[in-house]
């Protein structure tokens, strides 16, 4: 009777049309502290809609509420990658690996490459090839002026020079954004996994015990396990692939 | 006796090069070895041969040794290259060394097999003065049951040992291997033992303790020993410096090889019904755990100790897993093993310890850890437990801990920190930057890096008319087409003016038409100067259009600066 009243939510949801009913309905269930449903609720949003930083969000507080605090920084970083600039978004994350791994300070990066990272964190890559169309676009327009005008002044020059390393710097930016989407990252998501040497929790040595939580980057698969690295401190290993979630 | 034979000369290259392979003896007795050696005469290099072929028979207890011999005759060198192996048969009767092929210098070579005869040893005869022996407590045990091996030497009293070669225990194959003796110098037992009537120093040349793996019978490969052996020399009675006075300083020595032999050992499976938590476990144990304090504050570490003593393998199982309670952060454990080397059994301590942290207030309990074994003595399953600890956890610590995080500033006090809120709506905003806006921007982008460059047409008749830059920048032009340097000079009158013209008046047309100029000037300036510019055009064209000498250079010039001044001070 149970399992088929649980059926009948569960149609009951998926045929409810309007994808901001759904997410008001879940809202309510957080408020209810019904938190397991609630994150029924909002997966099934995702699975329909799946660039929903809101919906991440509020995964995120459902998971952090359960305690799987894993789970919680994964839906968190999700969100933060489709919209990058939410303040909100920002602190809970950095709430959960702060909660996870304690305070930890990273070693100083030189400052061009801080002055990087954080330009290149503020937008997203969708973003950021629009920015840099437009960027294009003010060098086409600026040299057709340049062309009808018939001047050779040295200040057109210098702008025109400026305005081309301007585009060549969003491209390279846009390309190194790429290339990193295209690594495969993931989120430690079970407590405390050991990474081993081999693909065989019998045989391997381990390497290493993983706290959840930590940043992946998957490097290989092989049927149920994974090559990774630890972006944190760059070790590799192999580790299942249930106990990490993909970006 | 050690007799040469040299079997079989190979065969010659044209500088004197040969290749001889020899052993020392062909007719030996089990246990005993022979020398296989091949030379090579005026070779450059050693001779290389594959000695995997030797394998099947013989066993290699020494080898490749090299030796370079260089003679030099009446002025004439050569040199001797011997490569050379100690082999031991590994079975009696008639062998064979096969075939032996390899190459040197580049060049191969294939000697003929060479036979070896291998007698029976008649009951140790050779080795009753010496030998060593593997001596087993059992010969039958359970899996993970402790075999004693233990190594010895016997030796008749008058006998003397010259030395003793390195030698390494054979990898026990099928065993957990656990070292119990190692001697470092020979020392004999006090007292002797006597086998067949005969009295024999013994020493112990070491102990293993072996744990066997999971088989139905596992064996102890035969450990080979080379043991040099003091021989009385034989005395030439005629030899003057070798006199019965000096004997005893001058003896020699031969090198015995001793061997053990083949045991085999069956393991006897474990009674039925064993336990769940079974693994690995086979003696006898006793398990306690303990605690460093029993009342904690919070966030304070305790040391928790799990120890266990006893006899058996004590080293090669894991320890049952233990489930702490929830709110007690658990480190990593240090394991520690003491091993108990006085004693012919693997006896010992072994310990591990955690450090674990409450988080929480209250009363933990340490849970009960519980070891399930084979007990020898009795021969049947045992287990021991190692009691509960409850810990109490005092908070008197958490007011100074939540100070820690707490914030004062000026006005308000940051209580506690957690996450913020849900958001409540979804936004409207979810595909701002749509693919088709980007691709718009693109194409504008390339409409306007390229159209001024494909359309010249569309360049000058649109834009130049509307430009007002182009009238401004019309003299300028001119003057500079004038000043050049090259070209005929009336070429560059004409085209300067039609230029200055076509800016000035934004002319469509080609060609510098008379009438057309009069018409357009005709409101703007006095006739004077217009006429003087026709006069130019037309003397501009007459030069173009005939053969006549091109002269009054500077003065035309001159006058069509003049006139393209005055036109732009009128014209603008």
């Amino acid at each position: 009777m149970k399992l088929f009243l649980q059926i009948f939510f569960i149609i009951s949801i998926t045929n409810a049309k309007n994808i901001s009913e759904k997410f008001q309905h879940a809202n309510m269930l957080m408020k209810q502290e019904r938190y397991n449903e609630a994150v029924q609720l909002y997966k099934s949003i995702l699975y329909e809609e799946p660039l929903r930083s809101e919906v991440y969000y509020n995964l995120g507080n459902a998971y952090f509420k359960l305690d799987s605090l894993g789970v919680a920084a994964w839906a968190y970083t999700k969100a933060h990658l489709i919209s990058p600039r939410n303040e909100d978004i920002r602190y809970n994350l950095n709430f959960v690996n702060k909660k996870l791994f304690g305070d930890i300070r990273l070693p100083n990066k030189f400052f061009l490459q801080k002055f990087y990272n954080r330009i290149s964190n503020t937008f997203t890559l969708k973003e950021w090839i629009f920015i840099g169309s437009l960027g294009i676009l003010l060098f086409s327009i600026f040299n057709f002026l340049r062309k009808i005008l018939l001047s050779k002044k040295i200040l057109y020059s210098y702008v025109n020079l400026i305005l081309l390393t301007l585009v060549l710097f969003i491209n390279i930016l846009i390309f190194n954004k790429y290339t990193s989407t295209k690594n495969k990252e993931a989120i430690l998501v079970s407590r405390s996994s050991k990474l081993f040497s081999e693909p065989f929790s019998s045989s391997g040595t381990v390497l290493l015990v993983v706290n959840e939580g930590q940043r992946l980057e998957v490097i290989e698969e092989m049927d149920q396990w994974s090559l990774v690295k630890v972006v944190f401190n760059s070790e590799k290993g192999w580790i299942q692939n249930k106990s990490y979630l993909e970006l | 006796m050690i007799f040469n034979i040299y079997l079989f000369l190979l065969f010659s290259f044209l500088n004197g090069q040969s290749i001889q392979i020899a052993v020392d003896k062909n007719d030996i007795l089990e246990g005993e070895y022979f020398t296989l050696e091949i030379e090579a005469t005026n070779s450059n290099g050693f001779p290389e041969i594959d000695t995997g072929v030797l394998k099947s028979d013989f066993e290699i207890l020494g080898g490749p040794n090299q030796q370079t011999n260089i003679q030099f005759i009446n002025g004439r060198r050569s040199s001797i290259k011997k490569i050379s192996w100690i082999l031991s048969p590994k079975k009696s009767g008639k062998l064979f060394i096969p075939k032996i092929s390899g190459f040197i210098d580049g060049k191969n070579f294939e000697g003929k097999s060479i036979a070896i005869n291998v007698s029976k040893q008649k009951s140790k005869t050779p080795f009753t003065e010496i030998f060593i022996e593997a001596e087993l407590n059992k010969k039958n045990a359970f899996i993970g049951e402790q075999i004693t091996l233990t190594l010895k030497l016997y030796k008749k009293e008058n006998l003397k040992i010259t030395s003793i070669d390195d030698f390494t225990m054979p990898e026990f194959r099928g065993f957990w291997v656990e070292q119990l003796f190692n001697p470092q110098r020979l020392k004999y037992q006090k007292k002797m033992e006597i086998i067949n009537g005969i009295k024999y120093q013994v020493a112990n040349l070491g102990q293993r303790a072996l744990f066997p793996m999971p088989a139905n019978e596992h064996i102890i490969s035969p450990i080979n020993i080379k043991i040099g052996v003091e021989v009385q020399k034989k005395r030439n009675n005629r030899d003057p410096f070798f006199d019965p006075f000096f004997s005893s300083y001058f003896t020699d020595s031969k090198i015995s090889l001793l061997k053990t032999d083949e045991i085999k050992i069956k393991i006897d499976p474990f009674p039925v019904n064993k336990p769940n938590n079974f693994t690995g476990a086979v003696g006898t144990f006793k398990l306690s755990s303990k605690t460093d304090v029993n009342q904690v504050k919070i966030n304070e570490g305790i040391t928790f100790t799990i120890m266990l003593e006893g006899t058996g393998n004590l080293n090669f199982f894991s320890f049952p897993d233990i489930v702490f309670p929830e709110n007690l952060e658990v480190f990593k454990p240090n394991e520690n093993f003491e091993k108990d080397v006085f004693r012919d059994q693997l006896t010992g301590k072994k310990s591990i310890e955690y450090i674990l942290i409450p988080r929480k207030i209250g009363e933990f309990i340490l849970p009960n850890i519980t070891l399930s074994y084979f007990n020898l003595s009795k021969n049947k399953w045992d287990k021991v437990n190692s009691g509960e600890i409850k810990i109490y956890v005092q908070g008197k610590n958490e007011s100074k801990n939540q100070e820690n995080i707490t914030v004062q500033s000026n006005n308000n006090q940051l209580l506690a920190k957690d996450i913020r809120y849900i958001f409540k709506d979804l936004s409207n905003s979810k595909n701002y930057l749509s693919n088709t806006l980007i691709y718009l921007i693109y194409f504008v982008s390339l409409f306007f890096l390229f159209i001024p460059s494909i359309s010249k047409k569309f360049k000058t008749k649109i834009f130049f008319n509307t430009n007002k830059n182009n009238r401004k920048n019309a003299k300028r032009i001119a003057l500079k087409i004038l000043r050049k340097n090259n070209g005929q000079l009336y070429d560059r009158i004409s085209s300067a003016l039609y230029l200055f013209l076509k800016y000035k008046l934004n002319l469509a047309s080609k060609n510098l038409d008379q009438d057309q100029i009069k018409l357009l000037l005709e409101e703007k300036i006095e006739s004077s100067l217009i006429d003087d510019l026709i006069e130019i055009i037309v003397k501009c064209d007459e030069v173009k259009f005939s053969d006549r000498l091109q002269t009054d250079d500077s003065f035309i010039l001159k006058k069509t600066i003049l006139i393209i001044e005055k036109l732009d001070s009128k014209l603008k």
